[in-house]
């Protein structure tokens, strides 16, 4: 996999433009809602797949990349729309760009073009699970099985796997129904040549009694051994071989179709029974109906997809994934379609082989007809084998039996009017020929016999091709689908533990005996969680939805430790552990740290404490951190820094958007004050949950400065240090100055002021507060680096300083005595 | 990369070996197959079941 150096993102989803510089360790992007981090999420996203996640899957209908992936105003100019993404690829120790542009998201630019690079590159694309936003984890947790085992299927990409399964399955099945043929031919074969030399077993000592005793006659040598290529009418002179029929096979050959004609209405009767039967149910059931339609329809189509372009109904997908993926969603919903399709069609495929048995009856006669001049039922002959060999053609699909359906509830077999009366003119007509002369009768019966000998040994040869085809093909569906079981439980007994083991982690004060059991079944995959030692119940049931949450991110991290193995070296994760309250958070931070120390995390987060959090436990620092104050559509996200704000804030003003301007000075000084408030260790009114109004935040951001400037220039004097007396002494005179053009503290005492109003300001009333905060500002920074100030040690600070150390104050006066 | 599927189409094809229903000449072409990279389709499976001994034409 990959580990992200930096990212330039253009004209992608709100974003105008912006750089960020990632050094390969893991990051955190924060600001309000709709500030543009999720924008940053999708850029990554784009650059590394060409997909953009939440424009497609469910509820993202008219939603596309080329159409809503580049920023609003850029929406006919998708070339200006690009990111490119400058990754180190540990697996082969080189560092490359690839940039992607919305216009050409199927070829990306890469640099170096090395054929190790470009593979690589190819293989991330496949993999667009690298990003994970809350709406995913809730696929895995709050879902039912079937769909569980869908989701998680997807992520692992074994849908792939399933379509081989079910590739195999179905050249299984139509291998099965071929070798059903072969069988009812081999069946039709033998009992026409039983029937010819009148033995009861096609054994070859029978036959070959029968044989020989005609060949004897005709003087002809015995066959001794009947060999498969062994010809019973070998010897016989070339004009003996001509094709006279034999009139006593003939006679019997109407008569067993005479006998057959009395079970006509009895052949496949429970078969067909039973396919009218499971037809009715449809009928009864038009939405059982529909999904087994739809089911074949989609099938056909799955079959046919070759590239993003659904087959069925031309939408074009973002990549030929989604569109698979989407269709065999739609697949598994109709199991109960699948098994009456199932049913509906095995049925179909016994009344095939009855066909074929009758075929067997009618082509003797046929042909005995045309040659002895029965012209009217040869034709009605031929005639009913082409309606059979339809009828036959249509038990294949549920469209086609739904087609037979009458016939099969009448009689299928459709006995033509006449027949009867033909096969009965033609009986009486070669009774009435004179008998053969015995050389003619054992001649004729020499060459029927090796007629259809040889007929019955190509459908033996052919039963036994397609009865190995059938048995490759079986145990090929059979060894797969034991291969697959056998990985997939392997594979789930790993998630399970890691699963378990991760939630524990972040839960080891309450639920440190947490286990969970996945129940995998065909098709659906079942999740139970232990709740306290009670028991096991799904997710859902008694935990929280913060622990849902939670549950939802250690069961993707240990899917994702599965699919990668040492490889998950990067994920994106968009606001994913919200409901997670802020204890389980340091938890949460230490699990990522220690459970996967050479994965980089791209996270997300509306909260700004989450954001404390995760530098505070050492997951990011101040560097490798972004926070976006505000958004607007001209700008795209407002990158909270110093040396930009002020400039952000003019050029809003300029354009006469106070309101803008305003937001961001409002944002900014939130994020200050929070920011300097830890740094000075200032004492606000105490909030269980963090949330601190600027109003009170900086407020005590302002005494807290002052004091610790009284406290150094009290310290200074007591060392005797009058320049740092005088240092001291000037900034918190400054600072008063500042706060008093500021008036910060006048915010709880006079509404008029409060920044709440700002928004509300002309721009000329605006201007002079920009500046007076702009001054306040600069009271708590270093001249010379910019820096903020900070105290160290943090509890018993004895010094005020910054970062290079151009300002440092000594807060620690000298002892007494 | 390792990958699911390719570690059961590996699985796979030694079984199948293993169960000498096929000749080298199926397996080979079984092998192709699953080494595409490519959807695997039904009709390339019938055409490898039931292709003759050896790849003889019948």
């Amino acid at each position: 996999m990959i580990r992200l150096e930096s990212a330039h993102i253009e004209e992608i989803r709100g974003i105008r433009k912006l750089d960020i510089d990632f050094s390969q360790k893991s990051f955190a992007i924060f600001g309000p809602n709709g500030s543009g981090k999720s924008g940053v999420i999708d850029a990554i996203e784009f650059g590394l797949t060409g997909l953009i996640a939440r424009l497609t899957g469910k509820g993202t209908k008219g939603l596309s990349v080329a159409d809503h992936g580049p920023h609003v105003d850029k929406t006919k100019f998708p070339d200006a729309a690009f990111v490119t993404l400058r990754v180190y690829l540990p697996t082969l120790d080189k560092s490359a760009t690839i940039t992607r542009t919305v216009s050409s998201p199927k070829k990306p630019k890469i640099e170096p073009a090395d054929a190790d690079i470009v593979q690589l590159f190819s293989e991330v694309a496949d993999h667009p699970e690298i990003a994970l936003s809350r709406r995913d984890i809730l696929r895995f947790i709050l879902v039912e099985p079937t769909a569980r085992s869908q989701e998680i299927q997807a992520i692992l990409k074994l849908n792939e796997i399933g379509e081989t399964r079910g590739a195999l399955n179905t050249a299984q099945n139509r291998l099965q129904t071929v070798q059903r043929t072969a069988e009812a031919q081999v069946q039709t074969a033998r009992s026409s040549i039983l029937r010819h030399l009148q033995i009861e077993a096609l054994k070859a000592a029978e036959l070959l009694e029968a044989v020989n005793t005609r060949r004897k006659l005709l003087g002809l040598p015995e066959i001794a051994e009947l060999k498969p290529d062994t010809k019973l009418d070998d010897g016989l002179a070339a004009g003996a071989k001509q094709s006279e029929m034999n009139k006593q096979t003939a006679l019997k050959d109407l008569k067993a179709l005479v006998d057959a004609s009395a079970g006509f209405s009895e052949l496949a009767k429970a078969e067909a029974a039973s396919i009218v039967g499971n037809l009715s149910k449809l009928e009864a059931d038009p939405a059982l109906l529909a999904a087994l339609q739809r089911r074949e329809f989609i099938e056909k189509g799955l079959d046919l997809v070759d590239g993003p372009d659904c087959p069925l109904c031309d939408t074009t997908w973002p990549d030929e994934q989604h569109l698979r993926e989407h269709l065999q969603a739609k697949l598994a919903k109709s199991e109960e379609a699948r098994k009456v399709q199932q049913a509906l069609l095995k049925d179909g495929a016994t009344v095939s082989a009855a066909a074929i048995q009758l075929f067997g009856f009618l082509t003797p006669i046929e042909q005995l007809a045309k040659t002895q001049g029965a012209a009217d039922l040869a034709q009605l002959l031929t005639a009913w084998r082409a309606d059979l060999d339809a009828f036959k053609a249509k038990l294949t699909t549920v469209a086609g039996l739904v087609g037979v359906n009458v016939r099969l509830e009448i009689s299928w077999v459709a006995v033509p009017q006449g027949f009867s009366e033909g096969l009965t003119s033609l009986t009486e007509k070669i009774n009435a020929l004179p008998d053969q002369t015995a050389t003619v009768n054992a001649q004729t019966f020499l060459t029927t016999a090796q007629l259809r000998l040889s007929d019955c040994r190509t459908a033996v040869k052919n039963q036994k091709a397609a009865a190995a085809g059938f048995a490759a093909a079986k145990l090929a569906y059979d060894t797969y689908c034991g291969v697959l079981e056998e990985e997939l439980n392997i594979l789930y007994d790993e998630v399970q533990k890691d699963f378990s083991t991760y939630y524990r982690e972040v839960n080891q004060d309450d639920e440190d005996a947490f286990t969970a059991k996945f129940t995998p079944s065909e098709g659906s995959l079942g999740l139970d969680v232990n709740f306290y030692d009670r028991g096991l119940f799904p997710p859902a049931a008694y935990h929280s939805e913060g622990h849902q949450d939670g549950m939802g991110v250690c069961l993707y991290l240990a899917l994702m430790k599965r699919l990668f193995g040492d490889k998950f070296t990067f994920a994106l994760l968009d606001d994913v552990v919200m409901s997670v309250d802020s204890g389980h958070r340091y938890q949460f931070c230490r699990l990522l740290k220690t459970q996967f120390p050479d994965t980089q995390f791209v996270i997300t987060t509306h909260d700004r404490l989450w954001a404390e959090q995760m530098k505070s436990a050492g997951l990011i620092t101040s560097k490798t951190s972004l926070c976006f104050h505000s958004w607007t559509i001209d700008t795209g996200p407002l990158v909270e820094s110093s040396a930009e704000i002020w400039g952000e804030i003019g050029t809003a003003l300029a354009k006469g958007k106070v309101e803008v301007a305003a937001a961001a000075l409002r944002h900014h000084l939130e994020y200050v004050s929070r920011h300097l408030a830890d740094q000075f260790g200032a004492a606000p009114r105490f909030r269980a949950d963090g949330n601190y109004e600027l109003g009170e935040l900086l407020p005590s951001v302002l005494k807290r400065l002052k004091d610790l400037y009284g406290q150094a220039a009290n310290a200074a004097q007591s060392w005797g240090n009058d320049a740092a007396k005088t240092a001291a002494t000037e900034r918190k005179a400054a600072l008063s100055a500042s706060n008093g053009a500021a008036n910060v503290e006048q915010w709880a005492v006079n509404k008029a002021l409060h920044y709440n109003e700002w928004a509300n300001f002309g721009k000329k009333d605006f201007e002079p507060v920009a500046v007076a905060f702009k001054e306040l500002l600069e009271c708590f920074q270093c001249p010379a680096c910019q820096g903020w100030l900070y105290v160290t040690p943090r509890v018993a600070p004895e010094t005020l300083r910054c970062a290079c150390n151009a300002l440092q104050f000594n807060l620690n006066a000298k002892p007494k005595g | 990369m390792p990958t699911l599927q390719r570690l059961i189409a590996e699985k796979f094809l030694v079984r199948m070996k293993e169960g000498q229903v096929l000749d080298e000449q199926a397996l080979k072409q079984l092998s192709d197959l699953f080494g595409a990279g490519k959807k695997i389709k039904a009709d390339d499976l019938v055409k490898v079941f039931t292709s003759p001994p050896g790849g003889e034409v019948q």
